[in-house]
């Protein structure tokens, strides 16, 4: 028999033992996994999201900038305006490309337990989100709506029907419906902007300006300018993404110190569970070098144990991590301050290779000192021990 | 005129259920049922309604609805195309043990943004359906009397939404 199969039949005798081992190992392993995948998937799909707006600058009212931002690019209504004169001021300066205007709007509607955002917005901003697709035509007169294709579906309307909105008692002409993004986009309700000014009472005010540059490059300048125009707070794209990638990046920091101890506690059940093992052993192992296996087999034997102890809840745990991870996935995403809509959670090789490697390193640091005592039995030790 | 009539009970939630299970059993506790139909039993449905279900409704769900352990009764949930928009309507049923047949307890609409708003979710207009059985007709100007003048698009399509999940109901769980 060689060494792996005797290690496999050593840990197999002690099921319960070893079947507990692998199962803290698992969860330790399934939560380090998840987290370092989520740490890259979270990154790439902001970028993207960020990148895919097409959006450099945003200008907003005074007040929190990121959480105005956060709230715009969600589609959430915060409660400070900017004067429509800033868009005029914005349209003017060099090196905007588009400046796209919206005042966002929701209606709450507490006994149908939901939210209607409204967006007005002009035709600027489907030269900045470029990609939306409509099917229909855009608006041609002040009492058309556009519906997002979410909005589209929950309200069983579509080109041609007419959406009537009770708390203004305003009629309006669906021309057009957008084709699904899986952004924030599908589920609002697009009026022109004078008219959404004029129905919510908001004339001359607006919620933001998005600005796409002729230059990216140039965001820093461009900024530095903007920031200069009264009552307007400014956000460059990048600095939004360093700050939700800060504000994560904490909560990571947490957790990662928690899975840390989670793994330090499962390497000394793992060291624990073989030093065990060698005392209940010390006949069994003084008969093994009685009868011929040198001390290098004994380390190398019990060594073994600890590693096959290890890479199996290593295993364990990356199933466990890769079954669970949709769900996982779910449940982060409610708590994120700015959840992008693609996976957010990355299931690459290399994490899987990282982790693997990390648990062989647990295995062959908590097998070395029982290993190593195991190698020092004498025979008479199992005779001592009879 | 049958394609303003579109009804989906999978895509509609049931917003209220503590408030309407007071309100119309007098009970707080239910259960889910989701069931499937068969080929023959969507053919009856579909005979029984003279309009054909939506390719998407494969299943129905249907809420199960208990007082003290016992059973009390049954909700459904529609979304149903409006004049200006969707309009949810939950629907509270018993089976009377005596007749053998389903009878309506209550219709109440949780969402809509009809210009009707208020007259469609009245009493006048919806208590007419109390008591009301998957054989009624269900027509508006005949056995249902419109919410408002000019809402006949709108009541028709509650009035829709209500025989079909009864009929639905009726066919899925057969009186013994």
């Amino acid at each position: 028999m060689n060494l792996f199969k005797f290690a496999i039949k050593n840990l197999v005798q002690r099921k319960t033992r070893s079947a507990i081992t692998v199962a803290s190992i698992g969860i330790a392993i399934a939560v380090l996994f998840t987290v370092l995948s989520f740490n890259q998937g979270y990154e790439s799909a902001l970028r993207n999201q960020i990148q895919k707006m097409g959006i450099h600058i945003m200008v907003i009212p005074i007040g929190c900038p990121y959480e105005a931002a956060s709230l715009i690019l969600k589609g959430g209504e915060i409660p400070n305006y900017l004067p429509q004169s800033v868009l005029d001021e914005v349209r003017k300066m060099d090196g905007i490309e588009i400046a796209a205007p919206v005042l966002i709007h929701g209606i709450v509607k507490p006994d149908e337990g939901r939210t209607d955002i409204y967006a007005g917005i002009d035709s600027s901003m489907f030269r900045l989100k470029n990609w939306l697709r409509i099917d229909g035509g855009f608006f041609r007169k002040d009492d058309d709506i556009i519906l997002g294709s979410d909005a589209s579906l929950i309200e069983l309307s579509k080109t041609g029907d007419q959406i009537y909105l009770p708390e203004y008692d305003r009629t309006f002409d669906v021309v057009g419906v957008l084709r699904p993004t899986g952004t924030e986009d599908d589920g609002f309700f697009y009026l022109p902007l004078a008219t959404a000014q004029k129905t919510f009472s908001r004339e001359g005010k607006i919620t933001g300006i998005s600005i796409r540059l002729k230059n990216p490059a140039a965001a820093a300048r461009i900024a530095r300018q903007l920031e200069n125009i009264p009552q307007a707070e400014v956000i460059t794209m990048s600095e939004l993404l360093g700050t939700m990638l800060s504000l994560v990046g904490s909560v990571k920091t947490l957790i990662l110190s928690i899975v840390i101890i989670i793994i330090a506690i499962s390497t000394f059940s793992v060291f624990n569970t073989i030093l065990m093992s060698v005392f209940e052993r010390v006949r069994e192992i003084g008969i093994m070098i009685a009868t011929g296996a040198n001390r290098g087999h004994v380390f190398g034997l019990i060594w073994l144990e600890s590693v096959i102890l290890s890479l199996s809840g290593g295993f364990a745990g990356l199933v466990l991590a890769i079954v669970a991870s949709r769900g996982i996935e779910g449940i982060v995403k409610k708590f994120l301050p700015l959840a992008p809509k693609e996976s957010v959670i990355s299931l690459r090789p290399e994490i899987f290779l990282y982790t693997l490697g990390f648990m062989l390193i647990v295995g062959i640091g908590a097998g070395f000192y029982p290993a190593f005592l195991a190698a020092r039995h004498k025979p008479t030790d199992a005779l001592r021990g009879e | 005129m049958i394609w303003t009539l579109i009804v989906f009970n999978s895509l509609c939630v049931w917003r209220f259920p503590d408030r309407d299970l007071k309100e119309i059993f007098n009970a707080d506790a239910y259960e889910t049922k989701l069931v499937s139909m068969t080929e023959e039993q969507q053919s009856d449905i579909e005979k029984r309604l003279g309009a054909e279900l939506d390719p998407d409704e494969t299943e129905f769900k249907f809420f199960l609805v208990t007082r003290k352990g016992e059973p009390a009764g049954v909700v459904s949930t529609h979304l149903s195309k409006g004049q200006y928009g969707a309009i949810e309507v939950v629907v509270g049923f018993v089976r009377d043990a005596d007749e053998k047949t389903t009878k309506i307890k209550a219709v109440r609409i949780q969402r809509d943004r009809e210009k009707a708003h208020a007259a469609l979710r009245g009493a006048k207009f919806l208590d007419q359906f109390i008591g009301k059985t998957p054989q009624d007709k269900f027509q508006v100007g005949d056995d249902i009397k419109a919410a408002a003048e000019g809402a006949e698009k709108s009541s028709a399509a509650v009035a829709f939404a209500v025989k079909k999940m009864m009929v639905v109901y009726d066919v899925l769980f057969p009186a013994e």
